[in-house]
């Protein structure tokens, strides 16, 4: 089994890449840099880290790859949720604010201020976009279509910064696959792409804001996902 | 894996009663399922080769199936243990949980006390009772079943306030193919309105608990306020527990009226015609779940309804549909509170909803319910409320 890290870079360059990472620098999409990055790396197990992410455990490679290596795990992330939607998603009408999560487990450095510190690993419905480390072949069997177009992997022509962690949490249910979190040491800066002007600036010049991008994408997944949500997993 | 039989129980199928609908639909949709071989044993009706399960149809006159289940489950089942699922108010069930040995022969008696099927059941409840509890008679109906549904989060309140249990609920859904915002010039062609009339609609049976009395009062009211005003009157029945002729003509609305029958429309003929007015209204005292309300604001027109029941859960954000009750009365052999409504306020409730500019958008209405899509609703809820109850 190997791994590749990936790492979108969507508002700055950084330095790289080593032998076993890959990296796409940028100002656009990140799900469309997730993408290419999909089509660029080769290992079976890809793993998505945002660049503002510092791990200080160094065996978390090891702990990975030991979840992976039972063959109903398909997904791990270092933040997950239990329960990822309300149960009134789809009797009730839409509402952003059915879609999230509750339940939040990690063991970043202010873990307690997102929800409970968690060290250990367990099954989650939903794992946050942070850290997203995935078998390839679960991207390869996501089919999209836009018009004449098909391919497999991110769906570019829905998203582009915002809910493709939840995306590919349900596409990981959909297919059968267990979700864990694992309690890795980490720091998550957070809000080091969405609120730079470069970012910001990409949007307007296609007519998008932040905002109505945010919106959207929750209103696509809610149609998309609703044979895998709301789901559930006891702690 | 074998199929699991499942055997529904209620109106029958072909039959455009509310609960024929929602049977209907909910029978059609489990048979896609590999999981489940469907039959129906229908009151009423006489079946129909369009759908895809085998249906047993029995007289009206023959109660609530009673005397048929037996015989039907031993033909339908093949042997096999299964799930008898009812849409039908519990106090018409109560036979199916405590069966009376005088009531039946022995061997029914038996197979009803020891049935091979476990009751799943889907209950409309449109009335509360003293203390906010069923009569006791449904309690005890509701209670012998081992799956229990309610169609709206007031029903599951008012089951699980008289079980002391909790209770789940999921709504119907509705066909956007037949239900959905249309020009408003056809229907009102078909009415023989003009563009500029006010148009207030009114789809209801005639029976009791549909206040035909007070939807006139109402617009009878109206009528003096506003000029060029029309109401269109839907029902099933023009004399029945209404004279729909008596209300016309005491009211003195002959000029306003029209009147459609509800054998002479299909639904995207209804859908033409909820799409030509500028609001609906539905006085019932209690809807388990109210078609009509769905099927309005589908067409993109508002409904104005009683703040009480499983209707107003639908229109519960949309405070200015809902007219308040002024008083509530027991009514009928099993205690059901029923509110009661002063007129005037439904006449000041539809001024008002006239008046708001943001109604002339289609979009604002059927995003109220676009949730209740039957395509939606069965991937999100109702398929994997029935594939849970295998497990």
């Amino acid at each position: 089994m190997t791994m590749t890290v990936c790492m979108a870079c969507p508002s700055e360059p950084v330095s790289g890449p080593g032998d076993d990472r890959y990296f796409v620098t940028g100002v656009g999409s990140v799900v469309a840099m997730y993408q290419e990055l999909l089509e660029v790396a080769k290992a079976d197990i890809l793993a998505y880290l945002h660049n503002d992410v510092e791990i200080y455990d160094p065996d978390w490679p090891e702990r990975v790859l030991a979840e992976f290596s039972d063959p109903s795990v398909g997904l791990i992330g270092f933040g997950g949720a239990l329960r990822h939607g309300s149960p009134d998603l789809y009797r009730s009408p839409y509402r952003l604010q059915n879609l999230a999560r509750y339940g939040y487990l990690s063991n970043t450095t202010d873990a307690e201020q997102h929800g409970q510190r968690f060290t250990g690993a367990c099954d989650v419905a939903v794992l946050d976009g942070f850290a997203l480390i995935v078998r390839r072949v679960i991207l390869e069997r996501a089919w999209h279509q836009d018009g004449m177009k098909q391919w497999a992997g991110w769906p570019v022509h829905k998203l582009i910064f915002h809910n493709y962690d939840y995306w590919l949490c349900g596409v990981a249910r959909r297919q059968g696959y267990r979700i864990r979190m694992v309690g890795v040491s980490c720091l998550h800066k957070g809000g080091q792409t969405s609120t730079k002007p470069a970012y910001q600036d990409w949007l307007r010049e296609r007519g998008l804001t932040d905002e109505q991008t945010h919106a959207d994408a929750h209103r696509w997944l809610w149609d998309e996902m609703r044979d895998v949500l709301p789901w559930e997993v006891r702690a | 894996m074998k199929p699991t039989p499942i055997l529904f129980l209620g109106d029958s199928p072909d039959l455009q009663t509310g609960l024929g609908r929602i049977s209907r639909d909910l029978a059609v949709r489990v048979s896609s399922l590999p999981e489940f071989r469907v039959g129906f044993l229908g009151r009423g009706g006489c079946g129909s080769s369009q759908l895809p399960f085998h249906q047993y149809t029995f007289d009206e006159r023959w109660d609530w199936g009673e005397q048929h289940l037996e015989r039907v489950w031993r033909e339908f089942s093949k042997g096999d243990s299964g799930i008898l699922m009812t849409i039908w108010d519990p106090v018409r069930l109560h036979w199916l949980v405590d069966p009376r040995p005088e009531a039946f022969d022995q061997q029914t008696f038996s197979f009803l006390r020891r049935p091979p099927f476990r009751r799943w059941g889907y209950f409309p409840v449109d009335a509360t009772g003293p203390g906010d509890r069923l009569t006791g008679l449904a309690v005890a109906a509701v209670r012998g079943f081992n799956r229990r549904l309610a169609y709206t989060p007031w029903g599951a309140s008012i089951l699980s306030g008289s079980l002391g249990t909790e209770v789940d609920w999921l709504p119907h859904g509705y066909d956007p193919a037949s239900f959905s915002p249309r020009e408003r010039a056809p229907g009102r062609m078909t009415l023989g309105i003009h563009a500029h009339d006010i148009l207030i609609g009114c789809v209801m049976t005639n029976q009791t608990r549909k206040d035909w009395g007070l939807a006139f009062a109402a617009v009878a009211d109206l009528r003096s306020k506003i000029q060029n005003l029309r109401f269109w009157v839907h029902v099933d029945a023009m004399v029945r527990a209404w004279s729909i002729y008596a209300l016309i003509q005491d009211f003195g609305l002959a000029d306003v009226v029209r009147v459609t029958m509800s054998e002479t429309k299909n639904d995207v003929e209804l859908s033409y015609l909820y799409s030509a007015c500028d609001l609906t209204i539905l006085p019932s005292l209690g809807e388990g779940f109210g078609y009509p309300i769905v099927e309005s604001l589908a067409c993109g027109v508002p409904v104005i309804h009683g703040d009480y029941g499983g209707g107003a859960c639908l229109l519960r954000n949309d405070d200015d549909l809902l007219v308040r009750p002024v008083s509530y009365r027991l009514d009928g052999p099993y205690n059901l509170l029923r509110p009661v409504f002063e007129p005037a306020d439904w006449s000041a409730c539809i001024q008002k909803v006239l008046a708001e500019s943001s109604w002339r958008d289609p979009e604002r209405a059927v995003g109220i319910v676009e949730h209740l899509q039957w395509p939606r609703l069965w991937e999100g809820c109702w398929k994997k409320w029935f594939l849970e109850g295998l497990k």
